[in-house]
C-alpha cells in the first residue's frame, strides 16, 4: 500500500489549528463586565433608606445643589 | 458572623482607592450606580478602627448582589486593600453563596496589565476607564446597565458635572479636603438621588 505523505505546509496548518484549538479549551474566558446583574431600579426613597440618609444629609445635598 | 438572607439585588459595594486623585472618578462611579437606581456601598460607612472591622466588610460585601473592584491603583506606594478585598469578594461568590446572584465587576485603567498585575484573574476581562470620568461611567452602563432603556453615558456625564460641583460645595461646607467620610459620602449620595430623579433617571 502506497502511503502519501503530507507535505510540510499542511502539517504546520494542522499544527497551528490544533494549538489554537487547545489554547481555546484550556483558557475559558469569563467576561466579568458584560450584564451582569439586570434587577429593576430602586427609587431614590428606597436608596436613601438602605444608605440611612437622614433629612439633614437632604438638606445638605440641595443646598450644595443650589446655585 | 450573621449572613444575610439573600444579599440587595440594587445595592453594589465599591471597593477602590480612597484618594484624592481618585475622587472624580468616585463622584462618576456614584453618579452611574444612582442613574442605574443601584445603590452604592462602601468601607466608608464602616468605622475606621475597631475590632471586627473586617467582618463588617463581609457583612457588606455579603449584602450587594454586586461588587465592583477598581485595580487600577499599582503604583507606590502599594495598597493591598483592594486586591484583598477582591479575594474576599470571590470566596463570597464561589465558596460562601455559590447559589447566589453575587457578582463582581473589575475595573482596570489600562488595556491588559490586570493580565500581569493579578494573572490570577487572567479569565476576567476588566472594564477599562483610561482614567476619565466618562470611561468609567461607560463601564458601569456597560456592566450593569439595561442598554436602550436606561440612561446614556453622555447624560451621566452631565449629572457626574453637576455631582463635582456640589461635591466640592459639600466639602468646603464640612471643611473637608476629600468627599472621604462616612458625613460627606451619604451627602455625596444624596446630591446623586436629587439629580437622577430630576433626570427622570429613576423614580421618586
Amino acid at each position: 500500500m502506497t502511503v502519501k505523505k503530507a507535505s510540510a505546509k499542511k502539517v504546520t496548518a494542522r499544527k497551528t489549528v490544533a494549538k489554537k484549538a487547545s489554547t481555546a479549551r484550556s483558557i475559558p474566558r469569563v467576561y466579568a463586565v458584560r450584564k451582569v446583574h439586570i434587577a429593576p431600579p430602586s427609587s431614590a426613597t428606597e436608596i436613601r433608606e438602605t444608605l440611612r440618609i437622614s433629612s439633614a444629609d437632604i438638606r445638605a445635598a440641595l443646598d450644595a445643589l443650589t446655585d | 458572623m450573621a449572613k444575610p438572607q439573600h444579599p440587595d439585588d440594587t445595592a453594589v459595594f465599591l471597593n477602590v482607592p480612597f484618594d484624592r486623585a481618585y475622587e472624580p472618578l468616585f463622584v462618576a462611579l456614584v453618579a452611574a450606580l444612582t442613574a442605574l437606581g443601584r445603590t452604592p456601598r462602601c468601607v466608608l460607612e464602616i468605622p475606621d478602627h475597631g475590632q471586627g472591622r473586617l467582618n463588617r466588610i463581609m457583612e457588606h460585601l455579603e449584602s450587594c448582589a454586586v461588587s465592583i473592584h477598581d485595580l487600577s491603583r499599582v503604583g507606590m506606594p502599594a495598597r493591598f486593600n483592594m486586591p484583598f478585598e477582591l479575594g474576599l469578594a470571590y470566596a463570597i461568590r464561589t465558596l460562601s453563596m455559590p447559589q447566589s446572584p453575587y457578582r463582581f465587576v473589575l475595573l482596570e485603567k489600562i488595556p491588559h496589565r490586570l493580565n500581569r498585575t493579578l494573572s490570577d484573574m487572567a479569565a476576567h476581562d476588566p472594564g477599562i476607564h483610561q482614567g476619565k470620568p466618562l470611561g468609567m461611567i461607560s463601564c458601569i452602563l456597560d456592566a450593569l446597565g439595561t442598554g436602550k432603556l436606561g440612561p446614556a453615558a453622555e447624560e451621566v456625564h452631565d449629572m457626574w458635572r453637576t455631582l463635582m460641583k456640589a461635591a466640592r460645595r459639600l466639602k468646603d461646607a464640612e471643611g473637608k479636603d476629600t468627599i472621604y467620610s462616612a458625613a460627606l459620602f451619604k451627602r455625596l449620595a444624596a446630591a446623586a438621588t436629587e439629580l437622577a430623579v430630576r433626570a427622570d433617571f429613576i423614580p421618586a
